[in-house]
């Protein structure tokens, strides 16, 4: 026998504590004990100090899109917040529409036609909402679908909810047209004309004549083979075409194209309706009005590698432009007289900007996204090594060009920024075009990254040039620094202009307004700070008097209204919805079980109430007695979990008392934790019980132990104590996952008495396989009452098993409802919910 | 005041935390007070490491037994720690390499020590639960006997040998695997088990409100 393991257990565990004449325990604590003791009870202190004032910088960052409105004949606005329909009269007074469901999204229909009535998409399905004299009322169209309809005319079109129809919605009256072959896909082509795809075929929806009847429904006969089958479009045209054929149908004439060759790489409608099928070997171009063409070289590429291709004619020529999947460059192709080539970029076509149809003198803007490889570099302007290929890393470093079609119908880079890369829509504004870049910072070797921590992003700069004279009339805005960054504000599709001319309206980095002219790229006005958080505003006009603007913080969601002149808020409407509705049921269940458990704890001062025994709430004095006779340590196991979950504070209750009674017993125990907070928590906990029970002195530091937060590290540490201290009881109570039955397993084969508990059902079998006891889920919760027999507790005791009765009777019922037929939903709109 | 304070904040974050979960304008408060814990837990981490230096550094001083898994307990840390922290300075890192990255000694660490040992810590439990099903499934009573042959029907069956097995007795008309989903896993399992989750929630809601209003309050100590 070693010296150390004939020392009694107690010398070991409690370090600080020396035997005297067997009977009385003396406390000799050493300076060095006690200053270092001290130490971590400041550093705790100035610990949470400095964690709660880090609290307090932090803040919520994150929002939800609005949709935009429709607006009827009655001057009322109706938005919505993806969850409850909204009303905004002319004078600016917000209502709310009691609706049965939640109202996703608003349908914007023709204002011409759609003057009292407008569709919505709700958790329902799709209603149609209309405004008459007894105010607004939802009528159901499509229930328990999902699909959204699309706008063709002044009438949408939607897929029945089984596809096997078309349904027509007008703002009369509504048509199903059933489809043979079901509905696959459908495409609007024009006012006149939708192609449906089926799997029978195609079918068109025409326009009737009679005005406001139902449109007519026609099966296409197809002059070529219908596998393979393709549909292109554009301009108003659609062209039916099969890549092993040579024919093609004009839909909207109803003629068969012959081409010269099988268009194996595909066929594209262009700009003004002309044709263009492009085969292996060459091109045939079809004029809108008439003529053909063909273009025998250069050899065209292959359809598969293709994967972005757009024709269109040019002043005084036919361009194509090119991208493929194996090469990064763009190539343009020019047919006039003789076919060239040639390659625009070492980059990616971002957008094509064409002049409108009655410019003069302007040619197009083609911007390329272009991208260099530069080498990656520290702080120290080392170059970083790629662990993998262990090279030098590279950065990639996005700019642009802006390409301009000459005279000569060649291209020609009139812009080429090679490190400012495009962010933004790029869109033509009346006769300028607008887009916004962001410039990455030069990087030399051997030289520091000079490092900007309050703005890591570099400044997003607003430019702009009319399409006449791209390079001399140009202007640029840069966005002044605020607190976010405004690259995530820029708007996704479209810069919002208050009308055709301008002004644009854009979030600043200061959560406010900045109203830019679009002919000299000043600012015109900026508001004052708003609710925006990181929206990009979105215009709502009022007769050209008013904009209003949907802002989009999650928290302070509003309609403001503004003053498009000068920028100042008229008013500002919340557009919240308070409540979160589909959550009822969780309420309605909380307050009943809350009442229950409130009156009981209420009721407990004046009656005796009667506790069933818990086996393992009773062993655990048991347990501790045991380990007291044997001379031996308790072992308490707190779980994985941190003081978050109820579980490890059930369990920190449970310790209370069990550290209480290794006090009084003046029995060692060791309390294992994974997690920080949770050992600060237990700590404190164990001190008090020694304090508690008058005999401070005895608390050992030691008592309490941080193991490590890994889920087997902890289990390894744990089972490591179990082996070398031998306790003579363990308990396992709190929050467990896989490492339960290697805890209980061990704790089994060093011969400890063992009570588990938890709430985790699949932990439960480990350990009543185990154990000698196990607290079973609620049990774990009941310990502390039961251990205290605090009437106040005990009454909540009686309040649970009321909740539990409730629960029971609930599921009873349910279960008879709905083996009678009575669907779920009835429930919910009786409750008002949106989401079952 | 001791009390009293830690009580008053209780009541106050435990009745917002209720009140943003059904309100949407309070509904980001969930979201801050759990990055506030989390700063706090940042902190708790530091006397946390103390702990574990303080506790193994004793162990270690007075050559209590099994002391030398103390050491390499204190050894492993502080190499952890020293890596992590001054991986570039000492130029054991890559330039621009954060120590987390793939490639760097501390994720080498966590590849090749760390994670073997976890494995082999988990893949102790398959020789556990043997020795627990040993111990737990024992013929003793009715119920027992019952929770014998459930058991084993559901680990042979779970099995494809099971299935082998099932077949070469030429009991393949009678689906044995569906009996098992449905019976045994899908209604007396899964009842059992939604009663103990049921039962607990309630718990966990009773426990909760008892917290919120100072009733329960041995989890703070003292008491």
């Amino acid at each position: 026998m070693t010296l150390a393991q004939s020392i009694p257990c107690q010398t070991i565990i409690l370090n600080k504590v020396q035997i005297s004449a067997g009977v009385e325990f003396k406390r000799v604590e050493s300076l060095r004990v006690r200053l270092l003791a001290r130490s971590l009870r400041y550093f705790k202190r100035a610990t949470i100090i400095v964690g709660l004032v880090e609290c307090l910088l932090l803040s919520p960052g994150q929002s939800q899109p609005l949709h935009s409105g429709v607006q009827l004949e009655t001057g009322v606005r109706f938005v919505t917040d993806g969850d409850s329909l909204r009303a905004v009269s002319k004078d600016r007074d917000l209502s709310d529409i009691a609706t049965s469901t939640g109202v996703t999204q608003i349908l914007q229909g023709s204002p011409e036609v759609w003057t009292t009535s407008f569709l919505v998409q709700t958790d329902g399905g799709l209603f149609r909402a209309t405004q008459d004299t007894d105010g607004v009322h939802l009528d159901p169209l499509l229930e328990d679908t999902e699909i959204k309809p699309e706008a063709w005319g002044d009438a949408f079109l939607v897929p029945s909810k089984d596809r096997q129809a078309i349904v027509w919605i007008s703002s009369g009256s509504v048509e199903t047209l059933p489809v043979d072959g079901g509905v696959k896909t459908l495409t609007v082509v024009d006012s006149n004309l939708v192609v449906i795809s089926t799997a029978l075929g195609f079918s068109t929806l025409r326009v009737n004549n009679v005005s406001g009847s139902a449109p007519t429904l026609g099966k296409v006969k197809l002059p070529f083979s219908q596998e393979k089958a393709e549909l292109s479009t554009g301009s108003g045209r659609a062209i039916l075409w099969n890549p092993d054929s040579r024919k093609a149908l004009d839909l909207n004439t109803g003629e068969t194209l012959t081409f010269n060759q099988k268009p194996s790489v595909g066929v594209k409608v262009m700009n003004q309706g002309d044709i263009l099928a492009v085969g292996a070997q060459g091109m045939d171009f079809l004029g809108a009005e008439g003529g053909r063409r063909q273009f025998i070289r250069p050899t065209m590429l292959d359809a598969a590698s293709l994967k972005d291709w757009n024709l269109f004619r040019g002043q005084k020529s036919l361009q194509a432009l090119w991208q493929t999947e194996d090469s990064p460059s763009a190539l343009s192709f020019n047919f006039v007289g003789p076919v060239s080539s040639q390659t625009l970029a070492n980059g990616r076509i971002h957008t094509l900007i064409q002049p409108g149809p009655d410019a003069v003198n302007t040619s197009p803007l083609l911007f390329v996204e272009t991208s260099l490889e530069e080498p990656k570099l520290d702080e120290d302007g080392e170059p970083i090594i790629d662990l993998e290929t262990r090279k030098p890393a590279s950065l990639k470093v996005l700019g642009h060009q802006i390409w301009s079609l000459g005279s000569r119908n060649q291209w020609q880079t009139i812009i080429d920024e090679p490190r400012a890369s495009l962010v933004g829509p790029v869109q033509r504004v009346g006769s300028r075009v607008l887009y916004a870049t962001q410039t990455e910072p030069e990087h030399t070797l051997g030289e520091s990254i000079s490092v900007n921590h309050r703005y890591p992003y570099p400044a997003v700069i607003l430019q702009s040039r009319t399409l006449e004279t791209p390079t001399t009339d140009a202007w640029t805005y840069e966005q002044p620094r605020g607190e976010t960054p405004s690259k995530g504000r820029l708007p996704q599709s479209a810069w919002p202009t208050l009308t055709e001319k301008g002004p644009l309206v854009l979030t600043t980095e200061d959560n406010a307004l900045v109203a830019i002219d679009l002919e000299s790229g000043k600012a015109v006005w900026t508001s004052a700070a708003l609710p925006l958080d990181d929206s990009s505003p979105e215009m709502l006009t009022w007769g050209g008097e008013l904009f209003a603007l949907i802002a989009t913080k999650d928290s302070t969601r509003a309609l403001l209204l503004m003053d498009p002149t000068t920028g100042e808020v008229q008013k500002q409407l919340a557009l919240n919805a308070t409540f979160f509705r589909e959550k009822t049921p969780h309420l309605i269940a909380l307050i009943l079980v809350c009442a229950a458990l409130a009156y009981y704890i209420y009721a407990a001062g004046r009656r005796t109430l009667y506790i069933r025994k818990i086996a393992g709430l009773n062993a655990l004095d048991e347990a501790v007695g045991r380990a007291t006779e044997m001379g031996k340590p308790v072992l308490y196991v707190v779980g994985l979990a941190d003081v978050d979950d109820i579980q490890t504070l059930a369990s920190l209750s449970i310790l209370s008392h069990v550290a209480r009674r290794t006090a009084e017993y003046d029995t060692p125990i060791v309390t294992t934790t994974a997690r920080a907070v949770t050992f600060s928590a237990a700590q404190e906990i164990v001190r008090d019980a020694y304090s508690v029970t008058g005999r401070p002195e005895a608390f050992n530091v030691e008592s309490v132990r941080y193991i490590s937060d890994d889920q087997f590290g902890y289990t390894a540490g744990v089972d490591g104590i179990m082996v070398r201290e031998e306790p003579a009881a363990n308990f396992y109570i709190g929050k467990f996952y896989g490492e339960s039955l290697i805890l209980a397993e061990t704790g089994y084969a060093t011969g400890s008495i063992q009570i588990a508990g938890t709430s985790e059902p699949n932990q439960l079998p480990f350990f009543v396989a185990a154990c000698d006891y196990t607290l079973i889920g609620e049990e774990l919760f009941a310990a502390s009452a039961y251990l205290s027999r605090d009437p106040l507790q005990v009454g909540s005791l009686r309040g649970q098993d009321v909740g539990k009765a409730i629960v029971m009777v609930m599921l009873v019922l349910g279960s008879i409802l709905i083996s009678l037929g009575v669907k779920p939903e009835y429930f919910t709109s009786l409750l008002g919910m949106t989401n079952p | 005041m001791r009390r009293q304070i830690p009580l008053a904040i209780t009541f106050f974050t435990g009745l917002l935390m209720v009140v943003q979960f059904y309100i949407v304008p309070l509904s980001f408060l969930g979201d801050v007070l759990a990055s506030w814990f989390q700063a706090i837990t940042a902190f708790a981490y530091v006397l946390a490491a103390i702990s574990l230096y303080v506790v193994n550094g004793k162990r270690v001083r007075d050559r209590v037994s099994g002391w030398p898994y103390n050491l390499v307990l204190m050894i492993a840390l502080t190499a952890t720690l020293y890596i992590g922290l001054f991986n570039e300075w000492l130029g054991l890192g890559y330039p621009g390499h954060r120590p987390t990255d793939s490639g760097t000694n501390f994720a080498w660490m966590f590849q090749y020590i760390f994670t073997p040992l976890s494995a082999t810590m988990f893949s102790l439990l398959a020789f556990y639960i043997a020795s627990a099903c040993y111990r737990a499934f024992k013929a003793r009573s009715i119920e027992a006997t019952l929770l014998l042959s459930s058991a084993f029907l559901v680990m042979l069956f779970r099995v494809p040998l099971g299935e082998y097995l099932w077949i070469k007795m030429g009991l393949q008309s009678i689906d044995i695997v569906w009996f098992i989903d449905t019976f045994i896993m899908g209604a007396f399992n899964n009842a059992g088990q939604r009663a103990i989750q049921v039962a607990a929630a309630i718990g966990l809601i009773s426990v909760s409100l008892k917290i919120i209003l100072g009733i329960e309050r041995s989890y703070l100590g003292g008491d």
